[in-house]
């Protein structure tokens, strides 16, 4: 009898306890219903995007920002802040490439701020493109930085691979070889020579990183030519954290 | 001396013969990416059907020992007298059926296809294959598809529970999640998370154009 009654409480309880998780998720997907309303009808949302467009700021990346915001089942204020960041990186981005950045290159610059890049950085990157889309290279910075690679060291590899004239895809493969490197264990900045040894072994400079006609500002150049690895090393690979 | 220069002049044309060979064999025939895509599909199925056959076996051999442990239980509970068996066995019963993939990972997996460009930045293809057996819609949201859901919608491979997509990818790095059913976000746990500052909501980071 006690057995039978154990059970009978048993199925009770169950039925309590759903009843009552049930009534717990109802709020939540009202919640979210309401955030995604919330964000799509957001007047300060469209206001900031109409002013950064009025401004040449491209809104796509903004629209996608506020996409992304209500996939992730962000509330509206998240949203709006995501966005009002996003702009500021953009703003950053164009008066560090100039106004006549492409749409790609602003939105590769915003990512290399937002990766730990700053402004200067950016700058020495465009200032050595001598005319040629940044896209890659501001991706590849970004890629380096936010593994942990100094940001003196990033920008110098860089230069000097654009200097060697790199095609955008030897630029993304090195971006994405250190990043997978440093994502595997290995050291950011001894993966980053290590990459840039591999690069360096098959061309060659037409100008030296650090040189008196370098483009790069001088607190950059002076750090890159202390950091310039030399293409005489030995292509050793790097050694894994222990 | 003549014999050594004669023995270096046909070390030299041997070379070059071997030059010329190797040339000529290099270069790999041309695959139809979306047939190796329809491969990689049915090899991820098979693998998958395996899986499942092995958690069912598992899984059977788990409800006969629950089932042996339970009538066990009663049984030492009748001739002890006591009630407390029956109760302890349900949960475990429960929890036992609800136990995901036998490799005690949740199902989802990626798989890149090689290049078949040659160093340029030309779009590359890349199919993405996750397990939902469960779903009823799966598409890839990323960066690539401006987080725009309907961009990138997942095709179910008919006999498991597999969903995969194709796409053709600039080389970069790229944010990606599956988005099941059109609202539960998904990262694919084989990759490397991708933090979320914003939002605090990682997705998974697709290289793209590796050498």
């Amino acid at each position: 009898m006690t057995w039978r009654l154990l059970v009978a409480a048993s199925l009770v309880a169950l039925a309590f306890a759903g009843s009552v998780r049930a009534r717990a998720q109802q709020p939540a997907y009202a919640a979210s219903a309401e955030s995604r309303a919330d964000t799509l009808l957001d007047p300060a949302v469209a206001r900031e995007i109409e002013i950064a467009r009025a401004r040449g700021i491209p809104a796509e990346p903004l629209l996608a920002k506020v996409r992304e915001g209500r996939l992730k089942r962000a509330a509206a204020p998240r949203i709006r802040n995501a966005v009002a960041a996003l702009v500021t990186r953009l703003d950053s981005a164009r008066a560090a490439l100039g106004p006549a950045a492409s749409a790609d290159e602003l939105v590769a610059g915003a990512d290399a701020l937002a990766a730990g890049a700053d402004a200067t950085a950016v700058r020495a990157v465009h200032a050595a493109s001598l005319g040629r889309s940044v896209s890659a290279p501001l991706g590849a910075l970004a890629q380096l930085v936010a593994s942990g690679v100094p940001q003196i060291r990033a920008v110098a590899l860089i230069v000097d691979l654009m200097r060697r004239n790199a095609t955008p895809a030897q630029v993304v493969a090195f971006g994405n070889s250190v990043e997978s490197d440093a994502a595997g264990g290995l050291p950011a900045d001894e993966a980053a020579r290590f990459r840039w040894r591999e690069f360096g072994a098959a061309t060659q400079p037409t100008t030296m990183v650090g040189d008196a006609n370098s483009p790069m500002p001088g607190s950059l150049q002076a750090g890159a030519a202390a950091s310039s690895p030399s293409t005489k090393s030995t292509k050793q690979p790097p050694r894994r954290r222990p | 001396m003549s014999d050594e220069q004669d023995e270096m002049h046909e070390m030299h044309e041997m070379d070059e013969m071997i030059e010329s060979i190797a040339a000529r064999l290099r270069p790999l025939p041309r695959v139809d990416s979306a047939a190796k895509a329809r491969v990689l599909v049915a090899v991820a199925a098979e693998r998958e059907r395996d899986r499942e056959r092995l958690a069912r076996r598992s899984r059977v051999v788990r409800w006969a020992g629950v089932g042996v442990l339970a009538a066990a239980m009663a049984f030492s509970a009748f001739v002890l007298g006591r009630d407390r068996g029956a109760a302890t066995v349900t949960p475990t019963a429960v929890q036992t059926a609800a136990a995901p993939a036998a490799d005690g990972r949740p199902g989802a997996t990626s798989v890149t296809l090689a290049r078949d460009v040659d160093g340029s930045s030309a779009l590359q293809p890349v199919q993405l294959v996750f397990r939902a057996p469960a779903a009823k819609r799966v598409s890839v949201v990323g960066d690539f598809t401006g987080w725009d859901p309907t961009k990138a919608v997942m095709s179910r491979d008919s006999g498991s529970g597999l969903w995969s997509v194709s796409l053709a990818l600039p080389p970069g790095r790229h944010v990606y999640a599956f988005l099941v059913d059109d609202s539960v976000w998904v990262r694919d746990p084989r990759a490397v998370a991708a933090p979320d500052a914003d939002f605090g909501r990682p997705g998974s980071v697709l290289l793209v154009g590796r050498p």
